[in-house]
């Protein structure tokens, strides 16, 4: 079960005003695994994630989850594919507590409060959950939406960018998290170039020239990722035309 | 379904007290404090307001009554025939806006928490659609109001009361109609709807001109207040309306593709926070809006940039070759603005008779003709790889615009001189009134050092053609030429010595 596919994507392409962003990217994830997109700034990896949540139509191509088509006016997908975005925003007139309450109920999962309230813990954001997220550091906003994606227990999390804006404790409590979600069969697809220690990814995904391809991890999978092993993909010589 | 109403019912709730709070402090109140004395206060203003308000609605039906009673049989014919246009052409508006986007726009925050999670779509359209409709019924009772004073202060139709109710009834059917259609597109294929209004505006300008009976039937409730039908069956017939619209909202929403919904919103989530500023400084807000759109389409036709001095200059040829309609303002000013002022010379006005073309030479009609060098200003990383002075920079920025504005007068002097006149001291006196507006457009933008602030176009500029003009009266069209001469080599100057 463990390594059953549970994000199926095939034939996607996405383009704004011209020629595709990036087109034909097909991948799969299955349960448990953590993968990380990287590419090169401007390669579109936001937009990848955004169109895989539904916050954006691509051109072409489809997106299954659990087997199941996804379809823009369906509902019942939103909670088990959960984005964060590179900035994630907030409404200017709800405390933190109020924007996970909101959010919980939302997704029909009230009663996953006392485990938000946890994680509100373990991110050092309990003692400023009766606060506006306005007043909030990048990094405690970021952490703010991290709760509420955490909190939802969803199939796939994608994170845009989320070692960027965290301090090395919070990067070491995320990871924590995360591999806690890998072990209830969640997976997990973040886009970044810096990962920090302790993560350890089943591969990569790598978005350059408008192509999209797979690449296995080069160390040991134990062993913790260095920066190097992110650089030496985006630099390979010939991996786009390869993968083309 | 109930759940998600009461949640977003909740959130909305809540928005619209922010903005009640945000409001109140201006007024100086702070509805949040528990004190007694701020209670006396809102309680004071609410009387105030209230009086205010009372006081303006009773004067303004009563001037309306007064003015719809002086009509003549003709103009009260003309009122009426634009009273049975107005439902066609706001129906038109909202179906086609319906067609172009989304009816229901999102934040960027509802997108993340509302559009994202699993609250129904039926839930949203409801919360939404209800928003919507209590601001158009609202605002149609008030039009209703008036115009139902009007009318029957002029012995034509039904009570200012059934008036505002048929009117604010007719706004609703419109409202939820529109959004039927709008929720409708985002069932189907993309490609419907982005070119209706091609097709919707043409045929209506059709059945206005040709009076077609479809102007009769969207006229219908209107037509049954001033020719003292049945108003029974009209509140029947927009009741069924309503009921008929929102129970084919309710259905087609669900089928509505959300991903579409936040695609269609991205302008708007980028916009909301900057709500207020579109208050407070509605030009600055319509440049940001207008960069965020041309941020999403990909820039077309790339006209070769030049070196050196050329550089800056064909910077702004490119950038209205992209923007042509930015050319509007130095068009109007070229062909319109300078040749008036200019042609209104040989007749020696009085001095006062120049005062009206004074005050539109002063409004922001040149604005356009240094946007370049004012986006440049506002760049500091541009700015500073730009290795000219500030004077060299403001001509180079300015030249596109400044030719073609004094081209045109030129153009348009020449056709539209008047016997006897003297054309080679108009073409001068043309040329240099629009150099003049540059360099006090120039002046304006740039602080100066025995101010050490900035001094307005406005002020300079109305010292320089109160030069002109006085000039002019004096001693005809050279004298004024050798004023505006003489006014922009002093701008020249105030330039050179100017800070940016």
């Amino acid at each position: 079960m463990q390594h059953a596919p549970v994000l199926e994507v095939s034939g996607l392409s996405f383009s704004y005003d011209g020629p595709p962003v990036w087109a034909g990217v097909d991948f799969v994830l299955a349960r448990g695994q953590t993968v990380v997109l990287i590419g090169a700034n401007g390669a579109g990896k936001s937009t990848l994630l955004r169109c895989i949540a539904g916050w954006a139509p691509p051109d072409s191509g489809e997106i299954h989850l659990d087997g199941e088509l996804l379809k823009g006016a369906d509902r019942g997908f939103r909670r088990n594919l959960v984005l964060v975005s590179d900035a994630p925003p907030f409404y200017n007139d709800l405390t933190a507590e109020e924007h996970v309450w909101f959010v919980l109920r939302a997704n029909r999962a009230a009663q996953r409060e006392p485990a938000a309230r946890a994680l509100l813990d373990k991110f050092g954001l309990a003692d400023h959950a009766a606060q506006l997220p306005s007043s909030f550091s990048r990094g405690m906003r970021y952490k703010l939406a991290l709760v509420m994606a955490l909190a939802l227990e969803p199939a796939v999390l994608l994170l845009d960018e989320p070692f960027g804006p965290l301090d090395p404790v919070s990067a070491r409590i995320l990871v924590s998290e995360l591999l806690a979600a890998n072990a209830r069969g969640a997976a997990v697809l973040l886009s970044g170039h810096h990962l920090p220690s302790g993560l350890s990814p089943d591969g990569y995904l790598v978005l350059e020239h408008g192509r999209l391809r797979a690449a296995e991890r080069r160390a040991p999978a134990d062993a913790a990722v260095p920066d190097d092993e992110v650089e030496e993909l985006l630099t390979e010589p010939g991996a786009a035309e390869d993968s083309a | 379904m109930l759940g998600d109403l009461s949640l977003l019912t909740w959130l909305r709730a809540r928005h619209a007290w922010t903005q009640l709070v945000f409001w109140m402090y201006a007024t100086g109140a702070d509805i949040e404090s528990g004190d007694l004395f701020e209670r006396f206060y809102e309680l004071y203003l609410v009387v105030l307001f209230s009086a205010w308000a009372l006081g303006m609605s009773i004067v303004s039906i009563a001037q309306i009554g007064q003015s719809f009673a002086e009509l003549s049989a003709m103009q009260l014919d003309a009122v009426r025939q634009g009273a049975m246009t107005a439902p066609l052409l706001v129906l038109a508006a909202l179906f086609t806006r319906s067609l172009r986007r989304s009816p229901v726009q999102l934040t960027a925050p509802d997108i993340a928490y509302v559009a994202a999670t699993q609250i129904s779509t039926r839930a949203l359209v409801a919360v939404d659609t209800a928003i919507a409709v209590l601001k158009a019924g609202t605002l149609g009772a008030v039009l209703g109001t008036l115009f139902g004073s009007g009318m029957y202060a002029a012995g034509a139709g039904a009570t200012p009361g059934a008036g505002a109710a048929l009117a604010s009834l007719m706004a609703v059917v419109l409202v939820i109609g529109a959004r039927v259609v709008g929720m409708a597109r985002l069932t189907v294929d993309r490609w419907l709807g982005q070119w209706w209004w091609m097709v919707v505006w043409p045929a209506v300008g059709l059945v206005v001109v040709t009076r077609h009976p479809v102007l009769e039937w969207t006229a219908y409730p209107i037509l049954t207040a001033l020719e003292g039908g049945s108003l029974t069956t009209t509140w029947t017939v927009l009741g069924l309306l309503v009921l008929l619209e929102t129970v084919l909202l309710m259905a087609i929403s669900p089928r509505a593709d959300m991903t579409r919904i936040i695609d269609d919103s991205a302008l708007f989530a980028e916009l909301a926070p900057l709500q207020l500023m579109r208050v407070l400084d509605s030009a600055g807000y319509r440049e940001i809006a207008r960069s965020k759109r041309r941020a999403t389409r990909r820039p077309r036709l790339h006209p070769p940039i030049g070196q050196g001095e050329i550089a800056p200059v064909s910077r702004a040829v490119l950038s209205y070759v992209r923007q042509p309609l930015r050319l509007f303002t130095p068009l109007v000013w070229g062909a319109l603005v300078v040749p008036v002022g200019v042609l209104l010379l040989p007749w020696r006005v009085s001095g006062f008779g120049y005062l009206p073309w004074m005050a539109v030479a002063l409004s922001g009609l040149s604005a356009e003709l240094t946007r370049v060098f004012r986006d440049d200003l506002q760049h500091p990383t541009i700015r500073r790889a730009l290795p000219f002075e500030t004077l060299t920079l403001l001509l180079l920025d300015s030249a596109p615009a400044t030719v073609l504005a004094a081209a045109l007068s030129i153009a348009v002097i020449t056709v539209f001189q008047p016997p006897g006149g003297d054309a080679v001291g108009e073409v001068a006196l043309a040329v240099l009134l629009t150099v003049l507006a540059v360099l006090c457009r120039g002046i304006g933008l740039l602080e100066h050092s025995w101010t050490s602030r900035t001094v307005s176009f406005q002020s300079s500029m109305l010292l320089s053609l109160g030069l002109i003009v006085a000039s002019a009266l004096l001693g005809g069209v050279w004298l004024a030429v050798i004023a505006a001469a003489s006014a922009a080599w002093i701008a020249v100057m105030i330039v050179r010595w100017a800070h940016e």
